[in-house]
C-alpha cells in the first residue's frame, strides 16, 4: 500500500503543479453552471408566436395566444415575415383587412407549430360553447426530466473526464519510458494501476456532490450517491486504461478517446430513446448502468437492491474488460 | 512558401496515416452509415404514453369514444385501464406518460388530465386545447383558418427520423473532428521540439498551421462524403455540402488550435476539449424542438451549422441561413486564423 500511496502522491503533486487538478475540478463545475442557466429555458419551452402591432392591439387575441406560448410583437408584416423566416420555428398570426385571422408560416415548421395556432384561433373565434369541462391535476413530480437527465449525464462526464486524464497521464509515462523503469522495481502491476487511478477515483467523489448542490438536487440520498460514484469509478479507471493501452502516443490517444466517447454517449441516448426491450443492445456498456443508477437516485426511486444490481453489472463489465485486455495491458506497460 | 506548405502537408498526412486517423474517420463514418441505414428507425415517437379511464355513458359517449379510437390508430401508446388507481401506478413506472379520466359532472362530460407535475402552464393549456379542438371538430362546424406559406415553391416533406440525424453527424463528426484531433498533432510536435526546430528553418508559423488545417479539412470531407453518399445517395447538393464542411472544418480546426495554444500538454487540453464538445452539443435540443431557441443557444456556433446542414441536405427554400452561416464562417476563419498565428507566435516565444 505504501507504493500505491507514493504513486498517488507523485501524481497528485504533478497534477497540482500542472493545474490539472484545478481543471478537473473546475470543468464539471463550469458545465454545471452553464447547465443550470439552460434548465429554466428548457423547462419553460413552449411554442413561439409572432403578431403584428395591429393584431396585438386586440388584447383579447393577444392574451389568448399568450396562454399557449411566448408572443413577440412586430411593427408590420415585413418585420413579422423576416422573423418567421428565421432559423427557429415561430408561427405568425395576423389580422387581414377583412377582419379574418391568418397564420403565416415558412413551410418547414414542425407539426405542432403548424396546427396549434389554428386550434388557438378556432377556440378564440368559436361562438358556441363546448358542452363539457376540463381540469388538470398532477402527481407532484416537479423535478424536470431535463434537469434530471442533464445532472446524471454531467456526473458521467465527470467520471469520463477523470478517465481521460488518467489515460493521458499514462501515455506520458509510456512516452517518458517511466514504465519500463518501474518494471524493474519491486512494484507490482496492480499497485501501479491502483496508484495511477486514485485521483480519478477520489476526485469525482467530491465533484458529484458539488454538481448536485449546484443543480438544486441536494435532496438526494447522499449515501446512495457515494456508493454509485464509488462503483462507477470502475468506469473512470477503465476509460483511462483503454485510452492508454491502445495508444502509443498522444495523437492516437486523442483519436482513441474520440472513439470511446461514441459508445459512452450511445448508452445515454439508448437509455432515453430505446424501448425497454431494445435497451438490451446497450447492456454491455457500463455507462448505461451508471446512468440508470444516477437517474434513479435523482428521481428518488432507487433502492439499495437496485444499486447492488447495477453495481454488479458495472463492476462485472469493467472486470471482464480488464480480463479481456490483460495481455495487452501487460505488453503495453512493460 | 507553397513548396514548404506542400512539404508540411505531406508530413502531416503521413503522421495522420501512421496514427490511423484516416482509418478512424472512415470507420466512424461507416458506423454512422450503419446506424442510419439499419438501426435508427425511420419513425421514432417520443410522444408520452396515455393511460385513460372512462366512467361516462352520457349523450356524448360515442363522440368521445370515436376521438379516442382515432387517436389510438395514430398513436399506439394510448391504453385503457380498468381503475383510476392504475393510471397513477402506470405513470409512476413510466415518466414519459400522462393520464386521462373521463367522467360525468353536472350532467355533462368532464375530462381530467393527470400530469407528472413538471409540465409548464403553457403546455398544460395546449393539452386541453388540442382535446377541445378534436372534440369540437366532431360536434360543431369546423372554422377554417387561412394559412400563408412563405416558401410556396417547395413542397416540404417530413424528414424521416434516421435521415434527420445526418446533419448532426456531419456537424459533430465531419466538421468538429478537427477540433479534437488538431490539438493532438500540435502537442506531439511540441513535445518532440519539432516547432522550435522548424522555426529556425525559413519556415513560418502561418504555413505550419495551414498544413494542419488542410489535413483536418481533408479528413472532414472524407467523413462527410462517405456518410452522405451511403445514406442519401446522389440526389444531394454535394457542392453546397462540401463547401459547408470545408468552412466548418477550417473553423473547428482554428478553434482547436487556439484552445491548444493555452495549454502545456494534451492532458490539460483534453479536459477543455471534452467540456467545449459538450457545450457545442446543447443546440441538439433546438434541432429536435425548433421552437425551443433561447438566445444563448442560438449563439453557440453548432446551432446555425446544424440548421444550415439540414437546409443543404433537405432544402425547404430558406436559403438565407446558408448564406449567413457561410459568411459568418468566412469572417471567423479569417480573424481566427490570424489570432491562431498570433497565439502560436506568442506561445513559441513563451516556451
Amino acid at each position: 500500500m505504501r507504493r500505491v500511496w507514493m504513486i498517488f502522491r507523485r501524481d497528485l503533486s504533478s497534477s497540482i503543479r500542472e493545474f490539472l487538478l484545478l481543471y478537473m475540478m473546475a470543468a464539471p463545475i463550469i458545465l454545471a453552471i452553464i447547465f443550470k442557466m439552460f434548465i429554466p429555458s428548457a423547462n419553460s419551452a413552449a411554442l413561439q408566436f409572432a403578431v403584428d402591432a395591429e393584431t396585438a392591439k386586440d388584447m383579447g387575441i393577444y392574451k389568448t395566444i399568450s396562454q399557449y406560448g411566448s408572443v413577440e410583437v412586430y411593427q408590420d408584416f415585413q418585420d413579422l415575415e423576416k422573423r418567421v423566416r428565421g432559423t427557429d420555428d415561430i408561427a405568425g398570426i395576423i389580422k387581414a383587412q377583412n377582419g379574418s385571422y391568418q397564420i403565416v408560416l415558412e413551410g418547414n415548421e414542425s407539426h405542432d407549430t403548424k396546427v396549434i395556432p389554428e386550434m388557438i384561433l378556432r377556440d378564440y373565434l368559436s361562438k358556441e360553447a363546448l358542452a363539457m369541462t376540463f381540469s388538470i391535476r398532477d402527481l407532484g413530480y416537479t423535478q424536470s426530466p431535463i434537469a434530471r437527465v442533464g445532472a446524471a449525464s454531467l456526473i458521467l462526464t465527470t467520471l469520463i473526464l477523470a478517465g481521460a486524464v488518467i489515460g493521458f497521464n499514462m501515455i506520458e509515462e509510456k512516452e517518458g519510458k517511466t514504465l519500463s523503469a518501474l518494471s524493474v522495481t519491486p512494484m507490482r502491476r496492480w499497485e501501479f494501476i491502483l496508484g495511477k487511478s486514485m485521483i480519478g477515483i477520489l476526485l469525482p467523489l467530491v465533484i458529484v456532490y458539488v454538481i448536485l448542490w449546484l443543480l438544486d438536487m441536494w435532496y438526494v440520498d447522499k449515501a446512495m450517491v457515494f456508493a454509485m460514484t464509488l462503483i462507477s469509478s470502475g468506469l473512470t479507471v477503465m476509460m483511462g486504461f483503454l485510452i492508454s493501452v491502445f495508444s502509443s502516443n498522444q495523437i492516437s490517444g486523442i483519436a482513441n478517446m474520440k472513439i470511446l466517447l461514441l459508445p459512452l454517449s450511445a448508452s445515454v441516448i439508448g437509455a432515453l430513446m430505446l424501448s425497454p426491450s431494445q435497451q438490451v443492445f446497450v447492456y454491455w456498456l457500463p455507462t448505461y448502468w451508471s446512468f440508470l443508477g444516477f437517474d434513479g437516485i435523482i428521481r428518488n426511486t432507487m433502492t439499495w437492491g437496485q444499486i447492488g444490481y447495477y453495481g454488479l453489472w458495472i463492476l462485472g463489465l469493467t472486470f471482464g474488460m480488464f480480463l479481456l485486455l490483460r495481455n495487452r495491458i501487460k505488453k503495453s506497460f512493460i | 512558401m507553397f513548396q514548404r506548405y506542400g512539404g508540411l502537408l505531406t508530413k502531416d498526412i503521413v503522421t495522420a496515416f501512421r496514427n490511423y486517423f484516416f482509418l478512424i474517420v472512415l470507420g466512424v463514418a461507416l458506423l454512422f452509415v450503419g446506424l442510419t441505414n439499419f438501426l435508427i428507425p425511420k419513425e421514432l415517437s417520443i410522444k408520452p404514453a396515455v393511460y385513460y379511464y372512462v366512467d361516462y355513458d352520457g349523450g356524448l359517449e360515442s363522440v368521445i369514444d370515436e376521438a379516442i379510437l382515432q387517436s389510438q390508430e395514430k398513436h399506439s401508446k394510448i391504453q385503457r385501464v380498468e381503475a383510476i388507481e392504475d393510471i397513477a401506478k402506470n405513470m409512476e413506472s413510466n415518466f414519459n406518460s400522462l393520464g386521462m379520466v373521463i367522467k360525468e359532472e353536472n350532467n355533462q362530460p368532464h375530462i381530467q388530465f393527470i400530469l407528472q407535475g413538471h409540465e409548464n402552464e403553457k403546455l398544460r393549456n395546449t393539452l386541453i386545447l388540442s382535446m377541445k379542438d378534436d372534440l369540437r371538430s366532431r360536434m360543431q362546424q369546423k372554422i377554417e383558418i387561412e394559412r400563408i406559406f412563405l416558401n410556396k415553391d417547395i413542397e416540404v416533406e417530413r424528414i424521416p427520423f434516421n435521415l434527420g440525424m445526418i446533419p448532426i453527424f456531419i456537424v459533430m463528426e465531419s466538421m468538429l473532428l478537427g477540433f479534437f484531433l488538431i490539438a493532438a498533432l500540435v502537442f506531439m510536435e511540441k513535445d518532440e521540439g519539432t516547432i522550435r526546430a522548424y522555426l529556425v528553418s525559413p519556415g513560418k508559423i502561418p504555413e505550419y498551421l495551414m498544413a494542419k488545417i488542410t489535413l483536418m479539412v481533408l479528413l472532414g470531407c472524407i467523413s462527410a462524403i462517405t456518410l452522405v453518399s451511403l445514406t442519401l445517395g446522389t440526389g444531394v447538393d454535394y457542392i453546397g455540402m462540401l463547401a459547408l464542411v470545408i468552412l466548418g472544418s477550417i473553423a473547428a480546426a482554428i478553434g482547436g488550435l487556439i484552445l491548444a495554444s493555452f495549454f502545456q500538454n494534451i492532458s490539460q487540453a483534453s479536459i477543455w476539449i471534452i467540456v467545449i464538445g459538450i457545450v457545442l452539443s446543447l443546440p441538439f435540443m433546438s434541432y429536435y424542438m425548433p421552437s425551443f431557441a433561447p438566445r444563448f443557444v442560438k449563439l453557440i456556433p453548432t446551432y446555425s451549422l446544424l440548421f444550415t446542414a439540414r437546409e443543404i441536405l433537405f432544402p425547404t427554400g430558406s436559403r438565407e441561413i446558408i448564406y449567413w452561416t457561410s459568411l459568418g464562417l468566412m469572417i471567423f476563419n479569417v480573424i481566427g486564423y490570424m489570432a491562431a498565428v498570433a497565439a502560436y507566435r506568442f506561445s513559441v516565444k513563451r516556451d
